[in-house]
């Protein structure tokens, strides 16, 4: 039997907190066992000078009001304030774009098809398109040059 | 007192803990006057509880808990007004004369004060692991573990420093 479970059971049994099976065994591993007989003697001096100076010295008894405030379990910290207004703010901005969203009118079906048929001109961006590179090396994207029709390789 | 519905128990409760909880006040606070308030209070609270349909699993342990809340809030009163409830504690205590006993005064003096109270309620008041566990509100475990830690701190010491 390890030192710290013979240690526990010993206070247990000695306090009167063992079941009556359990302190059965306790008694029959001590008293076939010397060595933790001794041991048992052992634990049993620090369990009265225990009870001694908690019974001699109230000081020990009186304890800081904060104890009772200080939790055994250390709840997970709740979020700053500053993440909560800005969590806020996220919310304000997300909600007034999806009302603003909502009060635009959705485009006709023939002003789509009207979009959709005009090529585009004049762009700011340029367009890219991706090819076969014949020379065996793979995939190209390739730069297309809407105004003068220049390809330009940007492999 | 309005013990309505539940006198038989609080009947015995008084019978049974008056004087343990006096004793537990008085350890704490050191005066009469106060302390005998305080215990009027705590079963006024208990009665308040009960009819107010607690059910508590262990009443002496409840009992305690209601006592330490109260014996708390009187040490704030006394921390707010910047006076001591009741009687002033000694700075220094006094050493023992056992060099056993003082060795452990210093290490229980050192260990946590949820420690500190759980060594008082056991071997001050008698009270059970499970009469602990409902007036700390923590788990039986926690009692049983933090206990034999107490102890085991107390054994380390003294075969360092008594008995090597």
């Amino acid at each position: 039997m390890k030192t710290e479970s013979l240690h526990a059971l010993i206070i247990d049994h000695h306090l009167g907190e063992l079941s009556p099976e359990a302190a059965e065994l306790l008694e029959h591993h001590l008293a076939a066992n010397a060595q933790a007989r001794a041991e048992a003697e052992r634990i049993l001096q620090s369990l009265d000078a225990t009870r001694e100076a908690v019974l001699r010295h109230t000081e020990l008894a009186q304890v800081p009001a904060a104890v009772l405030h200080t939790p055994l379990i250390v709840k997970k910290a709740a979020p700053t304030p500053w993440m909560a207004r800005a969590a806020a703010v996220a919310l304000l901005a997300g909600g007034g774009g999806f009302f603003a969203g909502r009060n635009h009118a959705p485009p006709t079906p023939e002003a789509m098809v009207e979009n959709a048929s005009k090529p585009r001109q004049q762009s700011p961006w340029a367009q890219y398109r991706m090819s076969f590179d014949p020379a065996g090396s793979g995939v190209q994207v390739v730069r297309v040059d809407t105004d003068k029709l220049q390809n330009k390789s940007l492999r | 007192m309005d013990t309505t519905g539940h006198p038989p128990l609080l009947e015995r409760l008084f019978a049974e803990s008056a004087g343990d909880l006096t004793r537990y006040f008085a350890r704490r606070h050191g005066g009469d006057e106060g302390v005998q308030d305080l215990v009027q209070q705590t079963f006024l609270e208990m009665a308040r509880g009960l009819r107010d349909g607690k059910n508590p699993k262990c009443a002496r342990g409840y009992l305690f808990g209601i006592a330490r809340h109260l014996s708390q809030a009187a040490w704030s009163r006394g921390a707010r007004e910047k006076t001591v409830p009741f009687e002033a504690a000694a700075d220094v205590p006094a050493p023992d004369d056992d060099d056993r006993v003082e060795a452990a005064r210093q290490t229980i003096a050192a260990l946590q004060p949820i420690q500190r109270e759980i060594l008082d309620l056991r071997f001050a008041q008698g009270l059970s692991y499970a009469e602990i566990a409902e007036a700390l509100s923590i788990p039986i475990g926690t009692v049983r573990s933090r206990l034999h830690h107490a102890v085991a701190e107390v054994r380390h010491r003294l075969k360092h420093e008594i008995d090597p």
